[in-house]
């Protein structure tokens, strides 16, 4: 499944069967080569939620236990990712050699466990598992 | 001179002003290619740097 | 599998974390005169109101040095100046500059002034980082006058802040572009070899 496929999908409370918000963004633990948490937007209060709070992410809804799966105090590991530092898509690739190979134009994951398995750049795919780390000025992969 | 004279001598003043210290910025950020002095060379003690 | 670079290229090169956080840009590249190793970068910040870095990069913290950045592990790899890379440094910085320093051979003909510096950048594994070449424009003693033309060097280079020389056979090997190059520089340096 693709970032920009899975961003504006509506979050559906399933306790109420209510819509508690849209899809927003993505925060990724480049070490962990995994989302962390999905950046929802609202109404009410409360922006992230984690991964571990979805129940499924389905191709036409995230379902959710309730709108408090969505938190406004995030932890600590998720607020340090979260911000246009951290975003992949749009951001320069550089390999562990030092040298460029393109910018992120989508991200592909797993929506079953959240798992980064592919980096589609304008210049080609980089498999997930060679994601190294995720800067302000570059996106760093390993150079195999 | 008319009010609007002095508006435009400011900001021309301000504009070479900045420009200057950009390329001054420039100048000093810029390098070249370097001979060490053979009395400097062989360096003394290095930390354990580099990952290898 | 080595790569020939040059120095006009290197310099303003971002030097970035394997974080992927933009640290520093490389200012002066600082080779040592007797075999022609790159010893460390000093260093400027990015922005366009930036100056010099009172930091330097030693040529053992860098992790790998690529075609669009020289990649470090963290920023502890960024150290003081010190010894070598504080005199390249000093004051107006480019006291021992190689640019427009004249190449004389050992026969006492100036070839002409040094434009350009080409490196050898080794593997991650081997981890050298050589100057092989100078790019000068040529004196009328290499034929057309004012053409930039690509000089080998052997492996013991005889530099100062003074001088430049090189052996005179060394005007067998020039090339025109870095194709060839690499090729030429070991071609260069057998027949050093073969004659010793």
């Amino acid at each position: 499944m693709r970032f920009s496929a899975a961003v504006g999908r509506q979050v559906v409370g399933a306790d109420a069967a209510d819509t508690v918000g849209q899809v927003a963004g993505f925060v990724v633990d480049p070490v962990g080569r995994r989302v962390l948490a999905v950046q929802v937007k609202k109404s009410g209060s409360g922006t992230t939620l984690p991964w571990s709070n979805i129940s499924a992410f389905g191709d036409d809804a995230v379902i959710v236990r309730g709108a408090d799966a969505i938190g406004d105090e995030p932890d600590a590991a998720i607020v340090a990712l979260t911000g246009k530092d951290h975003g992949l898509v749009g951001k320069r690739v550089l390999t562990a050699a030092g040298n460029q190979l393109g910018t992120v134009s989508d991200v592909d994951f797993d929506p079953a466990s959240g798992a980064i398995t592919s980096l589609r750049l304008d210049t080609g795919d980089v498999a997930g598992v060679r994601l190294f780390g995720v800067g302000s000025y570059a996106v760093v992969v390993d150079a195999h | 001179m008319p009010w609007w004279g002095w508006l435009i001598l400011v900001v021309a003043v301000v504009a070479a002003t900045v420009g200057i210290l950009l390329a001054v910025q420039a100048r000093r950020r810029s390098g070249g290619v370097i001979i060490a002095d053979s009395d400097d060379w062989p360096a003394g003690d290095d930390e354990a740097g580099g990952a290898r | 599998m080595s790569v020939l670079m040059r120095c006009s290229q290197i310099t303003a090169r971002p030097v970035v974390t394997m974080a992927g956080e933009a640290v520093a840009q490389i200012k002066d590249i600082v080779y040592a005169p007797g075999g022609g190793e790159v010893v460390g970068f000093t260093l400027a910040g990015r922005g366009m109101f930036s100056g010099p870095l009172h930091q330097g990069l030693r040529w053992g913290s860098v992790a790998a040095l690529g075609a669009d950045a020289v990649m470090i592990t963290d920023d502890t790899a960024l150290g003081a100046l010190q010894g070598v890379l504080e005199h390249a440094s000093s004051g107006h910085g480019s006291g021992s500059d190689v640019l427009g320093v004249e190449v004389l051979t050992d026969t006492g003909t100036v070839l002409g002034t040094v434009v350009d510096v080409i490196v050898e950048v080794g593997d991650v594994e081997s981890g050298r980082c050589d100057v092989v070449g100078y790019e000068i424009e040529s004196s009328e003693a290499l034929g057309h006058k004012g053409t930039k033309v690509l000089l080998p060097l052997p492996d013991t280079l005889a530099a100062s802040g003074e001088h430049l020389m090189v052996p005179a056979s060394a005007t067998g090997f020039v090339r025109d572009d870095l194709a060839g190059f690499g090729a030429a520089v070991e071609a260069f340096r057998a027949q050093l070899k073969g004659l010793r």
